[in-house]
């Protein structure tokens, strides 16, 4: 079930009659079960792996906690990441590795069969194996004492708003919520209402729409045009972010209607001015999961390394290993080391020419702001070539027919009116947030009939322009 | 304000926004295609086009087929002449709304052809217009745009749930009586067969309850050699399919495929590869190719249907099923006939060229069949959009062309979807013209 299909709205409501209906035990077992209806819909033959999963991380994370010996806590925090990274290897990345291992022996001459998995990724695998190891390295850094139950940890893991693509949670900040009794509360219901809103408009809308540039360009990039070629990348790049922002701001809304808070995903990731605000600002969740389960360690193991070159190992390393975790792929791995370098050189530039390393903002320098603001979106939509090419070489294709000198038969396309038509909505909601500094600043900051007419007239953008064929979403590939 | 009031005022004047908004969208559209059709019109010595429909005549701006059919005219022809090509299309117009604007367009306009492509939008409620129009308040709520678009949204999101029941087998599949429907079909037939034949026959019931699919394979090849009742060699042949298949004689399926141009024996053949569950993945591609290229009827997206259902892929079932219900409600009904005459005896009492466009990936014959006996027929431009697009699509993908299935074998066309579309009409213009 999609959220932006209507099964999935019948099944929404459903719920939330019946779950501010029950008590706070019974809440609980309505989310577990409908949480496990609702991953069960994709394919239901994946619930054991999902079970699998919270029971690896809970037990070994009570285990941790139940032992004071060192070592006794060292091997069940291993216990618990190996089963989870295994799961997760086997399904994802076996395949992956098999492939080029056997490009390896070939290289050496050495034939033998290829063989490979048959296996499908279960959808949401990233995200749910990710939130579950967290839990158990939280516990064993004593950051937080297990708490609840198993029934509680079962809600959360495969609470449904955010089962499949994120945000990914952390267990200090949403376990205590599954524990906690939730009181209705109306403000927090209208934010949520208004954020699953937003979402809608922001996949629907701009997504979808901007896929129509993006797709037929990337099937067939022979027969088009550079400009062609660069309008849909930057299509990509909005279609990308508006397609995982905007599930993102409907798992949240869900979740508050619920009287849950769930991390923000996205933070204005586009009005950041250099690349590392760029990424404490894009997919928080899981650039603040490496930062703090990847990076952090790294640190730590390369204590030997003298200097600087410490923090860059750390940060290329944790980048590709991020690149890596969106799929097991080549051009992906290329993708997190464009990012990793990138950071590296920032910090080099830093302590050089800190004027065009610092942030900057759009009070006092505008034009200085806007010129780093388009250099930013630029960068991120070359590394969008790797992140939307199917492979390593089709990304050399692309890239190459943006260069290639154009014939003059193909007609030229390069839609840049649609691009702006339907990137326009977002870029000026965000300015206001950005100026505002309030994301609820439509229900906060605006007068009454303003409003109306504001969501009035995004719905009608929705009815009269939105697409209506229920897509799915990007990332639930990953 | 009192709470409940302030929600009711608000929800209100959301509502009345919201219609307000849809209003002076549709109307900035009309506005700015009037415009530009007006400016154009106005133009001496050009051959003016006027291309009719609804939203899959008008969408693209410049990427719609009449602009691209514009460019394609005025680049190819050598004739001298300068074309200039009116879009006229209206969102969401049945063909009787846009055969009721016609006279209007063409006193406006004064085109020297018009093409039309319409009808998709006809359906079943279709019928129902013609009631509503003496009742003014039924005729005011219909045309508030949100009602219509709850009506629209209503019925896609039945049909959804629909779907989703289906996929999700919520619902029990009944099972019927092995021959008995067999046996009520053919009462009537076997009566004018001849004995030998009808024996056969009972044998072939024998052998198949027992599942001597050996024994059957004899029998089914003398009783078909002797055959003479289309519509019993019909069914046999698709149980004969059965049969092979139980049997696991593959090969000898390829080989009659090769000869047999039969509907039912082609599906046994589907049936053959679905059973046979390594060759399962190439159902679908064949189902497509033989779907497109019109050696079938759509009703083998039933077959792929329920392969892929007893196969465990459920995903595909559903997309099969979705293929199977859209292309199998008739697209061609009475009230569309009559608008497509009336269209023709408008544009010929005017000394208008018409030019009858059959939408993309669909068959011409319906058209041709519309004017059978009509002595005007040869005054006519018919435009194939089949055998085109059934390549096309073979050759790259429906995603290729098209945006949508808005009415499941087409919908609304890219930029790639309406080029081709306006190369077919364009061809067929040119060689109208240069007679």
């Amino acid at each position: 079930m999609l959220f932006n299909s209507f099964e999935f709205a019948l099944f929404f409501i459903a719920v939330f009659l019946l779950y501010w209906a029950l008590p706070r035990l019974g809440q609980n077992i309505l989310l577990l079960v409908s949480s496990y209806i609702f991953y069960g819909l994709w394919n239901w033959k994946f619930l054991p792996l999902l079970f699998l999963c919270t029971i690896a991380s809970y037990g070994t994370a009570d285990r941790i906690a139940a032992s004071p010996d060192a070592k006794v806590r060292r091997s069940w925090l291993i216990c618990g990441i190996v089963m989870n990274l295994g799961v997760l290897a086997v399904f994802k990345y076996c395949n992956f590795f098999l492939d080029n291992f056997y490009g390896l022996l070939s290289l050496f001459k050495v034939s033998v069969p290829r063989n490979f998995l048959d296996l499908i990724l279960p959808v949401g695998l990233s995200f749910y194996t990710f939130q579950a190891m967290s839990y158990t390295i939280d516990v064993y850094r004593r950051v937080m004492k297990p708490m609840g139950t198993f029934l509680d940890y079962m809600a959360y893991l495969s609470f449904f708003p955010q089962l499949v693509a994120g945000p990914i949670g952390r267990a200090p900040a949403l376990l205590p919520q599954f524990i906690a009794p939730r009181k209705f509360n109306t403000a927090q219901f209208k934010q949520g209402l208004y954020l699953v809103f937003w979402g809608l408009f922001q996949k629907i809308f701009v997504a979808d729409n901007l896929a129509r540039i993006v797709q037929p360009v990337f099937n067939a990039p022979g027969l088009y045009h550079g400009s062609d070629i660069v309008v849909a990348l930057y299509a990509f790049t909005m279609q990308l972010y508006c397609d995982f922002a905007g599930y993102s701001n409907m798992a949240r809304g869900l979740g508050l209607t619920l009287g849950f808070t769930l991390m923000v995903n996205f933070n204005l990731p586009f009005w950041a001015t250099n690349v590392q605000d760029f990424w404490n600002n894009w997919h928080i969740s899981l650039s603040s999961w490496v930062r703090d389960y990847i990076y952090f360690p790294l640190m730590g193991a390369l204590r030997k390394i003298k200097g600087n070159a410490r923090i860059y190992a750390a940060v290329v390393i944790s980048f590709t290993l991020m690149g890596l975790w969106h799929g097991a792929a080549w051009n992906f791995v290329v993708f997190g080391l464009y990012y990793g370098v990138l950071t590296v050189i920032l910090i080099i530039m830093r302590i050089r020419f800190a004027r065009f390393a610092a942030p900057a903002s759009d009070q006092g320098q505008p034009l200085w702001y806007f010129l780093r603001l388009i250099f930013m979106f630029n960068l991120t939509a070359s590394a969008m070539l790797f992140f939307h090419a199917s492979s390593l070489a089709n990304a050399g294709e692309i890239l190459s027919r943006i260069t290639a000198s154009t014939s003059t038969e193909l007609p030229r396309w390069a839609p840049w009116e649609k691009l702006l038509g339907f990137s326009l909505p977002v870029i000026l909601m965000e300015y206001a947030e950005l100026r505002t500094k309030d994301l609820f600043f439509v229900l906060n900051k605006m007068p009454w009939l303003t409003r109306i007419a504001l969501l009035a007239f995004l719905t009608y953008l929705i009815l009269g322009w939105g697409v209506m064929t229920a897509e799915e979403f990007i990332y639930f590939q990953f | 304000m009192h709470k409940p009031w302030k929600l009711i005022t608000t929800v209100v004047i959301f509502l009345v926004l919201l219609e307000a908004y849809l209003w002076i969208g549709s109307f900035l559209t009309q506005f700015e295609q009037n415009f530009s059709n007006s400016f154009q019109a106005n133009k001496k010595g050009v051959y003016r086009i006027m291309c009719i429909g609804e939203s899959l005549t008008l969408v693209g701006g410049k990427d719609s087929y009449p602009s691209q059919l514009e460019d394609i005219l005025n680049q190819t022809a050598k004739d001298g002449r300068q074309y200039q090509v009116l879009n006229q299309g209206r969102p969401g117009a049945t063909s009787t709304v846009i055969t009721e604007h016609l006279p209007f367009w063409l006193d406006k306009y004064k085109p020297d052809m018009v093409i039309v492509m319409m009808g998709i939008i006809d359906n079943a409620t279709f019928k129902e217009e013609g009631a509503y129009q003496n009742r003014s308040l039924m005729a005011f709520v219909k045309g508030i745009k949100l009602v219509q678009m709850y009506q629209r949204m209503s019925e896609k999101a039945s049909a959804g749930l629909k779907d989703f029941i289906v996929r999700e087998k919520w619902l029990p599949v009944k099972k019927e009586k092995p021959y008995i429907g067999e046996l009520e079909m053919f009462k009537d037939e076997m009566q004018k067969q001849s004995p030998e034949q009808n024996k056969l026959y009972i044998l072939i019931i024998l052998a198949e309850a027992y599942k001597r699919y050996d024994i059957a394979d004899i029998l089914y090849q003398r009783f078909l050699q002797n055959n003479t009742n289309g519509l019993i060699s019909h069914w046999m042949y698709k149980k004969y399919g059965d049969d092979l298949v139980a049997l696991g004689a593959y090969d000898k399926f390829v080989q009659l495929m090769e000869h047999i141009d039969y509907d039912s024996w082609k599906f046994a053949w589907i049936r053959g590869y679905c059973n046979s569950q390594e060759h399962m993945d190439l159902v679908a591609g064949k189902i497509d190719k033989m779907v497109i290229n019109g050696t079938t009827s759509p009703l083998a997206y039933g077959y792929a249907e329920s392969c892929y259902e007893q196969g465990g892929r459920k995903d595909l079932a559903a997309v099969y099923a979705r293929k199977m219900e859209f292309n199998t409600s008739p697209y061609l009904y009475a009230q569309t006939r009559k608008n497509y005459e009336d269209v023709k005896e408008m544009l010929i009492s005017r000394g208008v060229q018409p030019v009858f466009v059959q939408y993309p990936n669909r068959d011409v014959s319906w058209l041709l069949d519309i004017f059978k006996g009509d002595p005007d027929i040869g005054k006519i431009i018919f435009v194939d959009n089949g055998p085109s697009f059934h390549e096309a699509i073979r050759q790259r993908s429906y995603e290729y062309y098209f945006i949508d299935r808005m009415s499941g074998d087409v919908g609304h066309a890219k930029r790639e979807g309406n080029q081709l579309l306006a190369s077919n009409v364009a061809r067929a213009v040119l060689l109208k013209l240069s007679q």
